[in-house]
């Protein structure tokens, strides 16, 4: 496997953009919440709760997407569970707070989280793992439920009439919850997270005129404390805040990542009159979700086309759903990696191929095993990188009983190929003509159990 | 989305801040809808499935997503999801109540995925006694009313008829379709809603100080990609733009928000330009004119 570390890593990449250095290509940081555990086949709440599935799942997602930065745990109700809601679980979503220990009891509570509280333990544990897996080449994001999201999670529904009938309350209770954010930055930081982000989708529900008057202060000291801990910072928020993107970067957080309800054109241009980073906006559904690969590159093609790579961080618009296809976030690391081959991939794929001549192979009568890869290009695609070297230990233990062959999407022929095949995700493996292994890399014991069977048949 | 054809369900959508009278109103259409296989999908925010208990009756299919809002983009996989599971059962017609703080304007974009279902129509609930106050914290609420094709004041019995006339101006700024008055969420019966179906042109509003309304024409095909960069411009002016135009590409539908540009490829006869509603005080007709030339060498006629 190949390991980068040191002044090549995507972690310095991250936080040459974070420092508003010039940066050789964009950094990209998978939200992989819930989906990380797709990549090992665990459930939501095996994911979120236990400690072993959690690392073994992140660790793929490092693996197969090679993120420049990468989030331990996206669980928004991870800070009101501990704090006394009762949660709702699913397979294949995050949980949701369905009891809100403040509703109908304007109090505030006196407690504030610490390295004992409910599912704390677990995370703090995976941050050190993940710090001291892969913390020297990728930057791991910790993430906290912000304030005014958390305000609501434990008062409910009413947390919405106490802002417009009870300005006391509400900025007890923000102050309150902000001294919560303050207590996860503590142990976050202490676990070795480079970036604390705070996530507050509310933000987006919440007119100028009141982010000013009841969130702007309690931001400015959040980031305040986060600079004061030696770590980057960030802003998470998911909804059409448009109208609220100036007042974000007077926070003073280092950046801002946003979904596709924001136009990042504009945004961008608020984003770098304040000298601050801003990540997005991948559309989660229409693209990650049901799109294909070629609608992944083509997506993020033009998204840095448009924005350049100076102060901008291409990432999913929020936590990516459980069941994205694998090939479609490798798309996206092998387009943010190599730009101008995967501008060719898409040409190849839009390209007339009808002068193009391709004879298959007879496979019926093949006179040895025929491995056939095809990748996005094994270069610079994690995944095709991996796929590719198993597919050449082959090669070292069955030598000339069998055939390998690559076919890398940069080459035009080759898409007309994998057309031709009815290939539909990259990478994939093909022996003898039938697909065998897509996006995920085979197993060596279960792969060369197979190529054995054909040799001795 | 609309169609004529009976075996494809209708899907109706209905939206409103917390505590407006979704869930009554609703009850109160299932009442008008009896005879129909009806499916709903309930989202509620913050508690789970409330909703959905005051609903689920053997009658119908019910389905809910909790713990968030049906258009935020971490959820809609699983409202396309619910949509899905609930065609397999062949409804007739498909009610979604959304949260509180449900942003519906991406809807359009949403339902192809899904499969083959109708979007009939969209209301939006309004309380009376707390709009007013509402809509200064939350600009949610403005975009649910400019994303509906129907607007309900409810709870009209509990407030002045002064009050409920300063909702309805402040309601008329901002949409020119039809605004219906409701006290326990009781409203004309359905059968006069569905004349305000989506694309159906009726408007009963006719108070001076609306928004401005403005119809789009030229002559012959347009570029499909300069058609929407045009769009895209001028999307930060306006608060809708919809209707059918020719591209060189073929007949498209156009629906565009402060936040969003759709222009999909469509089938229709009824080529009559493009519908602008803009807030009476944006000076529209020369960014209009301006933005146009900027894109294409013909002539725009603007009524």
């Amino acid at each position: 496997m190949e390991l980068i570390t040191g002044s090549d890593s995507g972690k310095k990449l991250l936080f040459d953009s974070l420092e508003r250095k010039p940066v050789s290509r964009a950094p990209w940081v998978p939200f992989a919440g819930i989906h990380a555990g797709k990549l090992k086949s665990y459930m939501a709440i095996e994911v979120l709760k236990d400690k072993r599935k959690l690392l073994e799942s992140l660790l793929e997602v490092n693996r197969l997407y090679r993120p420049d930065g990468q989030p331990v745990l996206f669980d928004l109700q991870l800070e009101a569970e501990a704090l006394g809601c009762e949660l709702v679980w699913s397979d294949h979503n995050p949980p949701s707070v369905c009891s809100h220990p403040l509703k109908g009891n304007k109090e505030i509570p006196a407690r504030v989280l610490d390295e004992s509280s409910g599912r704390i333990p677990m995370v703090l544990e995976v941050m050190n793992d993940m710090k001291r897996e892969v913390g020297d080449r990728t930057a791991l994001f910790g993430l906290i439920c912000g304030p005014l999201t958390l305000a609501s999670h434990l008062r409910g529904t009413d947390f919405f009439m106490d802002l417009i009938e009870d300005a006391e309350y509400t900025e007890r209770l923000l102050s309150y919850t902000k001294d919560v954010c303050i207590a996860m930055t503590d142990m976050y930081v202490r676990a070795g997270m480079d970036v604390i982000a705070f996530v507050d989708p509310l933000v987006s529900q919440i007119s100028p005129r009141h982010f000013q008057r009841s969130l702007l202060k309690v931001f400015g000291e959040l980031f305040r404390h986060v600079k004061s801990c030696g770590v980057k910072s960030s802003f998470f928020v998911c909804g059409d805040a448009t109208k609220n993107i100036e007042l974000m970067c007077q926070t003073g957080t280092d950046s801002i990542f946003v979904d596709e309800n924001i136009d990042l054109s504009s945004a961008k241009a608020i984003t770098d009159r304040y000298d601050i980073v801003i990540g997005g906006n991948i559309p989660l559904t229409t693209t990650m979700l049901y799109g294909t690969q070629q609608d992944n590159i083509k997506y993020v093609v033009d998204l840095i086309e448009k924005l350049g790579t100076e102060r901008y961080i291409v990432a999913p618009g929020c936590d990516m759903p459980y069941d994205i296809p694998i090939e479609n976030a490798i798309a996206v690391q092998q387009t943010v990696s190599d730009m101008e081959n995967a501008k060719r991939i898409l040409e190849n794929y839009e390209a007339d191929d009808t002068d193009v001549n391709i004879e298959l192979p007879d496979y019926k009568n093949l006179p040895r095993p025929l491995i056939e890869v095809f990748t996005l290009d094994s270069a610079t695609c994690a995944a095709c990188t991996y796929m590719m070297s198993v597919a050449r230990l082959a090669i070292e233990e069955f030598g000339d009983l069998v055939e390998v062959v690559e076919y890398k999407s940069t080459v035009r022929e080759n898409i007309a190929r994998a057309k031709a095949m009815g290939v539909r995700n990259l990478p994939s493996i093909y022996i003898n003509g039938k697909l065998k292994y897509s996006s995920v890399i085979p197993d060596r014991r279960e792969f060369f159990g197979e190529i054995k069977r054909l040799i001795d048949s | 989305m609309k169609s004529n054809d009976s075996s494809i369900p209708e899907l109706v959508l209905v939206t409103g801040f917390l505590g407006s009278g979704k869930t009554t109103f609703l009850k109160n259409l299932l009442n008008e809808s009896v005879g129909l296989r009806t499916g709903i999908i309930v989202n509620d925010f913050g508690s789970v499935a409330i909703d959905s208990r005051v609903l689920r009756s053997d009658a119908y299919y019910v389905d809910e997503i909790a713990g968030g809002s049906i258009f935020c983009v971490c959820k809609e996989g699983e409202f396309i999801q619910a949509l899905r599971s609930m065609l397999v059962s062949s409804p007739e017609m498909i009610f979604v109540e959304t949260s509180g703080m449900s942003d519906p304007s991406n809807i359009e974009r949403l339902l192809p995925l899904a499969g083959n279902v109708s979007y009939s129509r969209s209301y939006c609930i309004v309380d009376a006694g707390n709009y007013i106050a509402l809509k200064e914290v939350f600009p949610v609420l403005e975009r649910q009313i400019v994303s509906s094709d129907i607007v309900i004041i409810n709870k009209v019995d509990l407030v002045t008829d002064k009050d409920t006339e300063r909702v309805r101006q402040e309601i008329i700024r901002l949409t020119e379709v039809p605004i219906y008055e409701a006290a326990h969420g009781v409203t004309l019966p359905i059968a006069e809603h569905k004349k305000c179906s989506r694309y159906s042109g009726v408007s009963s509003d006719s108070i001076s100080n609306r928004p401005k309304s403005l119809v789009l024409n030229w002559e012959g095909e347009v570029d499909r990609e300069k058609l929407r960069g045009f769009l895209e411009e001028m999307k930060s002016h306006i608060l809708r733009i919809k209707g059918f135009c020719r591209t060189e590409k073929g007949i498209v539908l156009v629906s565009v928000t402060t936040s969003s540009v759709e222009v999909e490829p469509a089938v229709s006869n009824d080529i009559t330009g493009l519908s602008l509603i803009a807030r009476r005080e944006t000076p529209i007709i020369k960014t209009l004119k301006n933005c146009w030339k900027a894109f294409f060498d013909k002539e725009l006629r603007i009524s």
